[in-house]
């Protein structure tokens, strides 16, 4: 088998197109790999760059009214992962700044493809394009080619008299393809791991070694299918062509078509829709018995037989604070009963898509590409759950201040001192390692290693029982 | 030509390859043409829902007007014959119309808001102008439409129809021969990719023109025809490349490897290389200058003097000079003074939304300047300008959104000012003050 592979790749060198293909691939790929490393660097910056001159304007806005200070609000930049340098996922689309503020929970906005004309439809040229799209073409073009070339050269029967099985024959060339695409997956890995501006970690490493175990299995299942056509049509164009709209429809078709079948299984609402349910929900209660003006009385009774008074002007303390503490309770749980719905069916949706791989392989990779690169769906969600429990924190700091702070009912010309805004601490997010996230992959994993025993598999048993000297 | 024909019918019925891909991509296109038509129906739901809507909380409204009463009882504050609360309950909704020419291209349309309500205080970049509640990897794979189709498939069909044009004959050694029955090989091999263009742009117009006809009742036949010109010139320029591939080709594997090498050139490299320098040269904009006018702006106004709020409004609107209030202080009240804070703020938020803007057609000058050797963002832009999907069409709406705002500010300070009582008839007139900006966003 070695000396299979071997001559396959003697045979690759000694062409002189190959020889400046293989320069050409690596040189592309380490530009992108560079470029994007650097992009990614930038754009951190950036956002490292507006969190802290937000945070500072916080920092430096005086004495204010803590009610004042929630309309101020804050703002959560959603941070770039390492290997977004490798895969964009939902970076360009999904938007990274989050408001935060008294009331309302806002959305994601301002992402960068709402920024400028149409642009490009596979993304920018970041590695995965080249890793997903340009290298599986490649090994469909080289595991062809090295079949036909032995069939219409007459190689095969002089093989197999020499005793070489056209199984190994057939296998020899699968494999010496899919090292060959191994090679230039782990150069493209090595070039972003040296040129990354921070210190690696063992989660980094982690997600690149997945990186390298799902490329190499897609690999190998493009190979060993392509490898199966070519030798069931005898290397004749049909198998190419075969292989080339397979390749198509698992790019292009099957996950749009998917994805449209998955979306009218699973409907979103519509904004309109959404925000009307939920100002329903706030306004007359979540079970349409309990409106706010009864959720205010009962609040006010409870509060006056705390203390002992009889009107909210007697309190020791603001009760303004503590009426809007309740109402951003109430709507954190209507925020928990809308958003926490829209979750569910975008995780409903998330999950067939995962489903669909077993019909895909190549969506299974889409999927777990993202997912490794804390690029996904999920990762964006998650950002936005992370965003709102601070949100909720952050804001009953400051109601709790315009309640207890020393100001009384009615006082909204009161001012905290600079001090207490200063103690309320900054939103930091960090990407949950990979460890306490993998469970969500799993269908992703098993679509992939069914397609891979499954390929392998009958690439097997067709090699073994062929009879290329009959053929 | 009738041989050349029925010698090509011949070459495309041998096999099973051909009719397959011809049928995958008819599904592809009407399945496209399917998802425009309910993206375009949806919207257009939506857009009467939002009137609806509108329409019910107006009513509302006038049973106030006729009852004698100010507003909702648990709103005691609300005072609808003031001008403040008429315009509030007047809720403005700036809507950009679906265009009916989605059906065909939705392009970038998915990544904005066409709906907005405007007050007093909207700005151009609002959260609430977000695109539809979406799941991000959907809006990340893109629409299925036919736009995509023939972008990005119908090069692929065209490989598949041609890779084995003249590469055939090659490769099993009769192209000596050909030469001798045909000395022009450069003729013969044109008359053969003429017969698959002229099939292609049968294919064309039968999928452009019978959606026009059954769904869209030949109202939009300019726009329609416009599309088709622009799908046929990138037919004839994608027949252009497969042309040259095949004269110098040297077989058919030669001319596979290189027809998809240039559809990965033109629809994957090229436009991601540009994607990748775009966004190192000019990277999204984390309206930051936003954040700054909504916090530090915003509180800098509000803590100016009245006085210099007033001169400021009067420059911005030297229609108030005339006024009563303009010249004697003593007669300005508080909401007239509010309403000259709200119309510098609306001044200045404007100033602000308008260098976003600006920046934002800074990217797209230089993601334009590309188009030269970047084809296919060419042709999305293109047909985007024509449907109305594109980015520009979105800055044109959110440029609507901030006059409305200033119209807004403008009328209610005039009414302010002018202590004018709000009515039925003059709610109606508040009412209806975009009514006449619901178009399409062509360009």
């Amino acid at each position: 088998m070695i000396r299979i592979i071997l001559n396959e790749w003697k045979g690759w060198l000694r062409t002189g197109q190959f020889r400046w293909l293989i320069i050409f691939l690596v040189l592309i790929l380490a530009a992108v790999s560079y470029f994007g490393v650097q992009d990614v660097a930038k754009r951190q910056a950036r956002i490292d760059g507006s969190k802290q001159e937000v945070r500072d304007q916080w920092e430096n806005m005086g004495a204010s009214n803590p009610h004042g200070a929630a309309h101020f609000g804050s703002y959560a930049f959603k941070p770039l992962t390492a290997l977004s340098a490798l895969d964009e996922g939902v970076n360009l689309t999904a938007g990274r700044v989050l408001r935060l503020e008294g009331h309302v929970q806002n959305e994601i906005v301002h992402s960068s493809q709402s920024q400028s004309v149409f642009i490009s439809y596979f993304g920018p040229l970041k590695a995965s394009i080249l890793l997903q799209i340009v290298i599986p073409i490649l090994i469909i073009f080289l595991t062809f080619y090295g079949i036909k070339g032995e069939h219409e050269q007459g190689r095969v029967r002089l093989l197999m008299v020499q005793g070489i099985s056209y199984f190994r024959l057939i296998f020899g060339k699968v494999i010496s393809v899919w090292v060959f695409a191994v090679l230039v997956l782990l150069i493209t890995l090595i070039i972003q791991l040296l040129t990354f501006n921070e210190s690696i970690s063992g989660d980094l490493l982690l997600r690149t070694g997945l990186i390298v175990l799902a490329y190499g299995s897609f690999y190998l299942i493009i190979g060993s299918i392509t490898g199966l056509f070519s030798l069931k049509w005898s290397g004749r164009s049909s198998a190419l062509t075969t292989m080339l709209a397979i390749w198509v429809v698992w790019l292009i078709f099957l996950p749009k078509i998917t994805s449209w079948f998955v979306q009218e299984q699973y409907p979103l609402p519509s904004r309109q829709e959404f925000t009307d349910a939920m100002r329903e929900d706030r306004s007359k209660g979540i079970d349409g018995h309990n409106p706010s003006d009864e959720r205010e009385k009962a609040l006010k009774d409870s509060v006056l037989k705390v203390y002992g008074v009889t009107s909210v002007d007697s309190l020791p303390i603001n009760y303004d604070g503590l009426v809007m503490q309740a109402d951003e309770e109430y709507g954190n749980k209507v925020w928990d009963k809308h958003f926490g719905a829209l979750f569910g069916v975008m995780q409903k949706q998330k999950t067939s898509m995962q489903y669909a791989g077993f019909l895909n392989p190549f969506g299974s990779l889409q999927s777990l590409s993202m997912g490794i690169s804390g690029t996904d769906q999920w990762s964006h969600l998650h950002f936005q759950q992370e965003a709102e429990a601070y949100r909720r924190v952050f804001i009953k700091a400051l109601n709790d201040e315009h309640a207890f702070g020393g100001s009384r009912t009615g006082d909204w010309g009161w001012k905290a001192e600079q001090e207490f805004f200063n103690q309320i601490e900054d939103f930091h997010y960090k990407t949950p390692l990979y460890s306490k996230v993998s469970s969500f992959y799993w269908p992703d994993w098993i679509s992939l290693g069914l397609w891979l025993i499954l390929s392998l598999f009958m690439l097997a048993f067709f090699s073994r029982n062929a009879n290329p000297i009959s053929q | 030509m009738k041989k050349l024909i029925y010698f090509e019918w011949l070459h495309f019925s041998r096999g099973l390859a051909r009719p397959i891909a011809v049928l995958l991509f008819l599904f592809a296109a009407s399945f496209g043409i399917y998802n425009g038509f309910s993206s375009y129906h949806e919207r257009v739901a939506q857009v009467q829902a939002i009137e609806e809507s509108r329409a019910e909380s107006h009513q509302e409204v006038f049973d106030w007007f006729e009852s004698g009463t100010e507003g909702p009882e648990e709103r005691p504050w609300v005072k609808i014959s003031t001008p403040f609360w008429s315009m509030w309950y007047a809720k403005h909704q700036l809507i950009q119309n679906p265009d009916p020419l989605m059906v065909y291209n939705i392009g970038q349309s998915e990544h904005f808001g066409y709906y907005k309500r405007v007050s007093m205080w909207s700005t151009a970049f609002d959260d609430d102008l977000a695109a539809e509640i979406a799941n991000p990897e959907f809006v990340q794979l893109g629409a299925l439409d036919f736009s995509f189709v023939w972008i990005y498939l119908m090069p692929l069909l065209l490989i598949v129809l041609t890779y084995q044009v003249k590469g055939l004959e090659q490769d099993v050694g009769i192209l000596p021969l050909l030469r001798i029955q045909q000395p022009y090989t450069g003729l013969w091999l044109l008359r053969r990719l003429m017969i698959i263009g002229v099939a292609m742009l049968l294919l064309l117009s039968l999928l452009v023109w019978i959606p026009e006809l059954l769904f869209l009742k030949s109202s939009q036949t300019t726009g329609v025809f416009a599309l088709w010109m622009i799908y046929a010139s990138y037919l004839f320029f994608w027949l252009v490349l497969v042309f040259l591939v095949i004269y110098f080709g040297k077989g058919q594997a030669d001319q596979a490897l290189k027809m998809v090498g240039l559809w990965l050139l033109f629809a994957v490299a090229i436009p991601g290389v540009v994607n990748q320098y775009v966004l190192l040269r000019k990277p999204a904009d984390l309206m930051l200058s936003l954040i700054e006018a909504n916090r530090d702006g915003q509180q800098e106004i509000w803590d100016r003097p009245q006085d210099k709020v007033i001169e400021e409004a009067l420059a911005v609107l030297p229609e108030l000079q005339g006024s009563d209030a303009a010249t004697n202080d003593s007669l300005l009240e508080r909401q007239m003074i509010n309403a000259a804070y709200r119309l510098v703020w609306s001044d200045y938020i404007a100033g602000v939304s308008n260098k976003i803007m600006e920046d934002q057609v800074g990217r797209n000058q230089l993601i334009s300047a590309t188009y030269w050797f970047n084809p296919v963002g060419g042709y999305h832009k293109w047909l985007n300008g024509i449907s109305g999907t594109g980015h520009e069409a979105s800055l044109r709406f959110r440029r609507k959104i901030q006059e409305a705002t200033f119209s807004i500010n403008q009328t209610l300070i005039m009414d302010e000012w002018k202590k004018r009582k709000m009515d039925r008839a003059s709610f109606v007139e508040y009412a209806q003050m975009f009514e006449s900006d619901r178009v399409m966003e062509r360009e």
